[in-house]
Formats: structure tokens, sequence, C-alpha cells
């Protein structure tokens, strides 16, 4: 429903109330009913709005008064209407009217509409109402209503594009469009105008004649308040000389309708036209449109357009315009220029492109108009980057925008270049540079194609760049393309976190004099190639560490890798596991690793790292070889070797055994060996061997008798050695002599 | 093995019955002193020749002892090397004399590239595959002197050298196509005899003191046992593929003539067999790729020329607790 006939304005409670009712209550009910529509209720003193739905229209209410009070309420005088005559009432025949409780009278109110403009009337209705009580005076007052009758009114007007001058329309008129060349077209424009008090309602608009359409007109039915407009268009294009006639209808809600006739005229050129262009001549025809020859993107062409006046009078040129990017008058014509039958006027204009693509040019000499078409050559290079699958537009020193990239990780963008001129065009140079945050490290990367490369129009060449941060933090590099030069931009975000990983390799005690073997596993693979070293420290029970505590790969320490998605770290042998010696010294051995990125060495390392301990115990000595020293006619001596791990020995027990058939009074010695065990092991040039040792024992041969002494060597079949540090005692080894 | 002795007071007195008394003496109080050094390497990385200090395996490499020096080899009694020194061999009579004396060996030959000790310390062998020239040095107890260089381009160029055994004046030595072998036996006469040709490049050998010739395939998996190779006999396949054999570095008899150690490149691996019923009997595991299996004292022998700075020296220690050991090169 898009009019409300019926609207209620109430008053201020009191405000319509006669003094002599002082404070009684207003004793009826009041509804106010249109015909097809629900009664409305009213308070007394209000005012009802009735909208006719034009001028000349009525609308009718009833007015229902019933009694609402406890005794009974006399009407004793007609219902008055005060009001211009657009408003009538029907009268109340039967007076006095004595109204009971819940008994009701109406009365029937028609506004007919005579003007587009407001008009307003009261109702007024006496009454007297029984007191309720005994010996009490009556009371009286009004029974008082206002109404407001509105309506809408529409006027049609229309201007011509050609001059803009508004003229009204009414029904039966002519819209009378200005003479118009076949194939140009004429506008109209055409406003339709709620010059009423109430809102009205457009339900069509129809068009009838082929040469005539309806521009940006609405959906319709439309809703017009007064004082608003309807705009559309109506366009004229003829296809043929000649006249051409139709009509335009419009709608109201009331059903009337306006009918406009529509005209046109169709008319040929009073002027022939030829383009010259070069040495060529071209006939032109009004509403034409011609190509032009090509244009290289840089360089000009001129035509001129020959007019001459092929009518019987003469002929004025009072317009020439022409539009169109790139082209231009070459001299402006100097107008107006009046042609005698058969006199000419030529002009020229030149295209000059700058950018390659078919530029398009309008040129209007009075009503005539052309249209001309000019490919432009040239080549034009366009440039895009694809991330996933979104393709981004570039233009040459714009930004390449790879996002966050993780470190370590590589995102990769096609970089585009495309020839969108209408020429070949030639890629001579790709470069890429960058990471400005770390110049040492190529974090912008390509594989840049072979070039140069010829470009056809609209072929293009495609290459891939990489990103590889190598540390956090904003990353730029250049990317250039011949004269072209963009910004390669990206942000290194941290890496994943390393996950646990596992020492692997013995724990707890361990044998010293040993080369164990130890690995690093990741619970899980990686997704990025890491470095890492592995370090061993060695803690000392006694004076000095073990220089010999060192990786297979030489030192203490040892560097691995991880490759990306593998769990398994990768010595400098090229294998997962590295031998390590343990040394022969008492103590402990740390061994603790720490990770890094390979690209950027970005230490990842966790900040609580358990590491691998190995415990080399205190042992007693152990004797690994005995060999002959210098032997004479009157001593020797034996050299024994081995290790102590608590860098003491504190004797040496001898033992000499004869050949078969001799016999020694006494063939054991226990030597103390504990100061000079103190001076060695205290001195610096021990702690080159850590625990090892090599005693070296002479044996002095002396007797009276020089035969005994030449033979007495050679009674001696072997000595056995044994040592004894704090802990305990050793192996016995032993040298066989004769 | 070098010693080195406490210092202190030891002092005791025993009495044989048969009168001689035997006393353990009063040391030298201020005699220097030092641990264990198991012997001395050519480190071809550092161009050096180096102590191992401590046993293994609780060794390293220690300081040089003579630097500059291309090409070294240490003895197999650890007390002598040939280096050279500029183009000459020079013969080191003790590596722990400090400085170390180099003495140019007179009549040697200009840049040999291979040096091979005989077991017993006592000869050796100069090899140059540039010059096509041999070379044997006799003497001992260090001294060394050169018998006339032979020259093998008689034979061919581009020989390599197999096995030596010093000892007994011969050598083996091998000219090499892309798939093929041709060995021949060379004899400090300066008699060179062709032994026979192979489908196959070889890739090394071994030559043991009865004159038996063991020759590994560089690509087809095999070992060839030649026997008494002057009697003009047929090589005798006694090793192939089944038996692990991938691709051989070298090859090494011990010295009890009853094990065949074949180190193997590809597989990182030394596997030890049975000389008497050709199987395999081990296989020991390395740290990095071997290169040769030269003799280093009585029951040791060198596995790789150490070239890379994170490469440790390998020793096979044969005999029981057959082991590969590593010694670091230090800091």
């Amino acid at each position: 429903m898009l009019f409300r006939y019926l609207r209620v304005l109430p008053l201020l409670l009191g405000m319509g109330f006669p003094a002599l009712v002082g404070q009684n209550i207003f004793p009826f009910h009041l509804t106010v009913q249109q015909t097809g529509l629900n009664p409305v209720t009213v308070a007394n003193n209000s005012t009802i709005t009735l909208l006719s739905s034009a001028v000349g229209r009525s609308v009718t209410v009833t007015v229902t008064v019933i009694y609402v009070g406890a005794t009974q309420a006399t009407i004793s005088t007609d219902a008055q209407l005060i009001g211009p005559t657009s408003f009538s009432i029907t009268h109340l025949t039967k007076l006095p009217l004595i109204l009971q409780p819940n008994e009701s009278f109406t009365v029937d109110l028609t506004f007919t509409a005579t003007t587009s403009g407001t008009a307003t009337a009261q109702l007024s209705i006496p009454y007297v109402e029984a007191a309720a009580a005994a010996g009490k005076p009556p009371t009286g007052g009004n029974i008082l209503l206002t109404f407001t009758g509105q309506s809408p009114q529409f006027t049609i007007s229309y201007s011509l594009a050609s001059n803009g001058n508004v003229i009204g329309l009414t029904d039966g008129a002519t819209i009378q469009f200005q003479s118009t060349p076949v194939n140009t077209s004429s506008l109209a424009n055409v406003n339709i105008t709620n010059v009423g008090g109430g809102p009205g309602v457009i339900t069509s608009i129809s068009l009838t004649g082929a040469a005539f359409q309806t521009v940006s007109l609405p959906l319709l039915p439309i809703g017009v308040n007064p004082g608003g407009t309807l705009q559309f268009q109506i366009r004229y294009t003829p296809v043929s000389t000649g006249a051409d006639q139709g009509t335009l209808k419009v709608t109201f809600a009331d059903g009337s309708m306006v009918t406009v006739n529509l005209q046109g005229t169709s008319v040929t050129s009073n002027f022939t036209y030829t383009l010259v262009s070069g040495t060529d001549l071209i006939p032109l025809t009004p509403g034409q449109t011609i190509k032009l020859p090509d244009t290289k993107v840089g360089q000009s062409q001129t035509f001129t357009v020959q007019v001459q006046n092929t009518s019987q009078a003469a002929q004025t040129i009072t317009l020439a315009v022409l539009s169109g990017t790139g082209f231009t008058f070459t001299n402006p014509p100097v107008l107006p220029a009046q042609l005698a039958p058969g006199g000419t006027y030529s002009f020229s204009f030149t295209f000059t492109p700058t950018v390659p693509g078919t530029a398009t040019a309008t040129l209007r000499i009075n009503s005539d108009l052309f249209t001309f078409t000019d490919v432009a050559i040239g080549p034009q290079l366009t440039y895009t980057y694809t991330v996933g699958s979104t393709v981004n537009t570039v233009a040459p020193a714009g930004t390449v925008s790879f996002g966050t990239v993780p470190v370590g990780q590589t995102t990769t963008v096609q970089f585009t270049v495309k020839n969108t001129g209408t020429a070949p065009a030639t890629v001579s140079s790709i470069g890429v540079s960058g990471g400005a945050s770390n110049p040492t490290s190529n974090v912008f990367s390509s594989v840049i194609p072979s070039l140069p490369v010829t470009l056809d129009p609209n072929a293009s060449l495609t290459f891939s760049i990489n990103f590889t941060p190598v540390t956090t933090g904003q990353a730029t590099g250049t990317l250039v393309i011949d004269a072209a030069q963009f910004t390669l931009s990206g942000f290194g975000s941290n890496p994943p976190p390393l996950p646990s990983f596992q020492i692997t390799g013995p724990t707890g005690t361990v044998k010293p004099f040993d080369q164990v073997t130890v690995g690093i596993t990741l619970s899980q693979p990686y997704p990025l190639p890491l470095k890492g070293t592995l370090v061993v420290r060695a803690s000392s029970d006694s004076f000095s560490n073990d220089p010999a505590v060192q990786f297979s790969t030489g030192g203490t320490t040892t560097t691995f890798t991880i490759p990306a998605n593998q769990t398994q770290a990768v010595f400098a042998n090229g294998a997962t596991q590295l031998r390590l010696q343990t040394g022969t010294v008492s103590g402990t051995l740390t061994i603790i690793p720490t990770f890094a990125t390979q690209a950027g060495s970005l230490d990842i390392t966790p900040a609580n790292v358990t590491p691998l301990t190995i415990v080399i115990p205190r042992l007693a000595p152990v004797l690994l070889t005995s060999q002959l020293g210098a032997s004479t006619a009157t001593g020797f001596s034996i050299a024994v070797t081995g290790y102590s791990t608590t860098r003491i020995v504190s004797k040496l027990d001898v033992q000499i055994t004869p050949t078969a058939g001799t016999k020694f009074a006494n063939n054991t010695f226990s030597i103390p060996v504990d100061q000079a065990s103190a001076l060695w092991f205290n001195n610096g040039a021990s702690q080159t061997f850590g625990g090892q040792f090599t005693i070296t024992i002479p044996f002095t041969l002396s007797s009276s008798d020089t035969a005994v002494l030449q033979t007495a060597f050679l009674k001696i079949g072997s000595v056995t050695v044994t040592a004894t540090n704090d802990v305990g005692t050793s192996n016995a080894v032993t040298l066989a002599l004769h | 093995m070098h010693a080195y002795t406490f210092t202190g007071q030891l002092s005791r007195v025993m009495r044989s019955l048969s009168g001689a008394a035997l006393a353990v003496v009063s040391l030298h109080a201020q005699s220097p002193l030092s641990g264990p050094i198991a012997g001395f390497v050519f480190d071809a990385g550092n161009q050096s020749i180096r102590a191992v200090v401590g046993l293994p395996p609780s060794a390293y490499l220690g300081a040089p002892v003579l630097t500059k020096t291309p090409l070294a080899s240490v003895a197999p009694n650890g007390k002598y090397a040939i280096a050279l020194v500029g183009t000459r061999p020079n013969l080191i009579a003790d590596l722990t004399a400090a400085p170390v004396a180099p003495a140019e060996l007179i009549g040697s030959m200009d840049s040999p590239d291979r040096i091979v000790w005989a077991a017993d310390s006592a000869s050796a062998v100069l090899f140059s595959s540039t010059a096509s020239s041999l070379q044997f040095l006799r003497g001992g107890d260090a001294m060394l002197s050169p018998d006339p260089a032979i020259d093998l381009s008689t034979a061919g160029t581009g020989f390599v050298l197999l096995a030596a055994d010093p000892a007994h004046g011969r050598a083996a030595i091998a000219l090499n196509g892309p798939s093929t072998g041709a060995v021949y036996l060379v004899e400090d006469s300066g008699a060179i005899t062709p032994l026979g040709s192979f489908t196959d490049a070889v890739a090394g050998g071994a030559l043991t003191a009865g004159g038996t010739l063991y020759i590994a395939g560089q690509s087809s998996h095999q070992v060839w046992m030649l026997q008494n190779p002057k009697s003009g006999g047929s090589p005798q396949a006694v090793l192939g593929q089944a038996d692990g054999v991938n691709q051989p570095a070298a090859l090494a008899v011990d010295a009890g003539g009853s094990l065949l150690y074949l180190a193997d490149k590809a597989d990182r691996t030394i596997r030890v067999y049975d000389m008497a019923s050709w199987t395999r009997i081990d296989e020991l595991t390395l740290d990095s790729v071997p290169s040769t299996l030269e003799a280093f004292g009585a029951s040791l022998f060198l596995v790789n020329a150490r070239r890379d700075a994170s490469d440790p020296v390998l020793l096979l220690k044969t005999g029981p607790g057959r082991t590969v050991m590593f010694i670091p090169a230090g800091e």
C-alpha cells in the first residue's frame, strides 16, 4: 500500500474542551473508517488526513460516535462542518438524539479534491450528558474532529539536449526532436513532477516508435512525493532519412493517463566530406566509422578533412569538435566558416599515440558525426606476479610482495612480463639482487631465462623469483628488467621450534681408553636444513683434562648437518655416527649440541638442553705393554706403558722369573713410586698424555764373579710387573726375556 | 716404541743365588719426561710428519717434526722416514731427534709419488708414475742406498704401483685402461715381466714374502691370486661379489700370511678373509674412506692418507681384538 489515505494527528489533552466541561471525562469513543479499510480509533480533537488520488477524485470516511458514559447523552443540534466546499457531511435527521450507554450514531464526511493544494475542515457536534448523581447539573461539550484533504498533481515537461529549454507537456502535446543525422542520436530529458499536496504514483511509462528508446527509466510503478520528480530520457536515433513518430504514455495510480506525441526528423548533410590520408582520398559519410592507417607509438600522422557545400545555398560550419586521446587539430578550424554552394573548407588533425592499442576519436561538424579509429603500433610491457593463485599487477617502481615467510623456507612468485602492445618487444636483461638485511646472503634469487627474448604482441615471459629469508625481519631486494625496476619485499618470520632430540651414545660409566660412538636424532623431521655443533667438555677429577678426548674429526668440537625433513645428524665424515675418544683420565665428559638454520645461521637451540654425560671412572692402573730397553753385560731396562685414570701410581711390583735350572734368593721387588708419580703427573709435560705413562725400570747386574756376571742376564726368563694406585692394583704384564 | 722414564728415587737391591746382584738403580733425577709415543705418520693434508701422542685408542696427532714435505713415508719400525725435501728424497734416521735431520738419499730418483717400505724397515721402493721409474733402496739400520732406477717406460707409461716387496727386490705395477689392466712384475735386476691382463682396471695389490701376488679389480668386484707369478700361471679368482667385494682401494696380507684385508672405499669397510678357506670372517666399519693399507708397526696398518682437515688417521689393528682405531688430528 503506497498511500495512507487516513492519517490521525492527536491534539494535546484538554486543549479542545470548553471550560464548562472542566475536568469531566469525554464520554464518547470515536472511530473513523474509510470505505474498504478498517476503522481507526481517534481521540476527540484529532486531525485526520484524507488523501485523494487526484484532483477531482473523492474520498469518504464514516465517523462513528459511541456513547461510553454511564448515564445518557443528548445531541440536540445537527453536526456542523466548518470549511471549504470540497468537504461535505451527512446530517443528523432525528433530533434530539438521546444515546444510552453503548449506543452510537454516524456521520459520513466526503473530501473531493478540487485543487492540488491542501484543504482543512472541522466537524463539530455539541452534546449534553446527564449527571450520574441526583441533584447534580448535567455536563456538556463538543465532539470535534479536524480533517485535512490532500491530493497529488503531476506535471510533465521535457528539454532537448541541444538547448536545455524546459517545455511543459499536456495530454496530446508533442516532443519535437531536433533534426538528427541518420545513425546519430538526439536526447530529450523528460521530467514528471508531483506539484500536488500529497504523494502520487506513476504506474507505467510506455513508448512507441522504432526510432525512439527510453533511457534511464526506473522500475515502475514508482511513487513520487510532493515536490519530487521522476527523470528519464528519450533517445531519437533515426536509421534513415525522413520523419519518425512515436508516443509516450504515462499512467498514474488513479488510472489517468497522459499521452505525448514524439516527432523527429532525420536529415542528410548539406556537406560532403573527404578524408585525405597521405595520397589517398577517402569519402566520408556522416555517422561512419573510419579506420585510419596504423601509427607507431611516439610518432604522428596527420589527416585532412575536406568539407564541400553540396547544397544550392550557402551553408555555415558553426561547430567542429574533435575528441579522443591522442587526437588534436593540427590547426584549429576558424569558425564560423561560411561555404558558398560548391565551396570547400579544409582542416587537419593529428594522431600522436603514446601507448599502443586502438584509439578512437569522434569528429562532429555541425550535426555530422564521424568516428575514427587508429591502431597505435608499439610494444607495451605489463608486469604481473602470482603468489599462489593470486595474480597481482605491478608497475615499474612498484613492489613485489612475498609476504611473511619463515626463515629458511622459500616462497616463490611467478613473475610475468607480457607484451600487451601491438609490436614485438625485446627483453634484454633481467637481474635479481637483494637481501638488504644480510647482503652476503642472496635471499632473493631467480633462475633467469636465456636472454634476450623477443615477445610478440600478447606473448609473455614468466620466470620464478624465490624469497628465502635467512634471518627474521624485513628483507628487500631489487628486480631489474631492462629499464624497469621493482622492489622485492618480504618478511622473515621465526622458523618453527626445534623438535625434541636425543644424543645417542653411551651413558653413565664407560671405559677409559676407548672410542665410543655418538649421534643426534630428532624426534621428528624438521622442515629446514640445519647445521650444528657438538661439543665435548671434559671435567677431570685430577690435575688436568686429557687432550686425547677428541672426536674422530679432531678436537672437542665437531659440526653436523641435518638435511631438511630428516631426523639424523650427518657429521663431517658423512656418517650419522661419530666416534669419540674417552681418554685416560677419570671425570665426566659432557656432550652438548647447538642447532642453527643452515640459511642465515639462526640459532634455534632450545633454552634448556639436556647434555649427554659420560663418567670415566677411577680405576686401578692398566698396564698395556712392556718392552725391553737397552741391555748390556751389566744391566738392562724394561719400559712398562699403561695408564692410571687417577693419574697416580703408588708402587710397582716386579717379579723376576729365572730360566729353568736357575734360582734366585729373592725374585720379587716392590718399588714405591708415589713421589716419582707425583712429580710426573704434576708436571705440565704429563698433561699431554692424560693418564698414560711409561715407566722405564733399569736393572743393574753386578757380581764379584766375572763369569757369573756375564751369564746373569741370560738367566732371567721373564719379568712381570704390576702397578698400584689409590684404587687398586693393575693387571700384570710380562716381558719374556730368555 | 719410544720410552720415557719417571723421575724420582727408585732404589732396591736384590741378590741372586748365583752370586750376581740385580739392582733397580736410581734414575736420572733431571731426565726429560714424556709419555708414550705410538709412532709417527705422514700427514698429507698438512704435508708434514707428525708424532702420534699416546697410544690408540687414546692418542692424537701431535706437533709436526718435519714440515713442507709433499710426500713422506714412515718406516714400519716407527724410527725412520723417507721424506721429500723439495723434489729430493731424504732419509730421516731418527724421528725422535729434535730437530730431525733429513739427509738426502744421493742417487735416488727425483719426485717419487709412492714410497713403500719393507716390513723390516731395512729397504724401500721409490716409484714415480709420471717418470715411469722405480727404484729399490737397500741398507737398514738407518742406512739406505739406492739401486739404479729402473726405467719402466720400455713397457709403457702411466703405471701405478700395486704392491712392493723391497726386502725381496720385487714390485708389481699395473697399466690400467678404462676397463682393462695389465700387470707387470718388476725385479731389482731391472727385469720387467708381464704377468697377465685383466678385464678390469686393477685397484690394489699385495705381494707376500713368498712371492704370491693378490690383485683387486676396480669395478669387477673380484680379487685374483697369482702364485709364483714368474712361472706364467694364470690368475685365479679367489674372491668375488658374493664375498662382499665392492670397490677395493687396497689389499694387505697379515704378518702371519693367513688373513687378507680388503679396504673397500664404497662401503667404507675393511673386510677380513681367511686365506685358507677364502671366507669372510670379519667386517670393520670405517670413519672415512680408506685409501691404503700400509704397515704401521708389527700389527697395525695405516688405512688412509689423511687429506681433509676433519679426517682422522685410521689404524687397522690386527690380531686379537681386531679393530679400526682413529687418531684425531688434534685441535
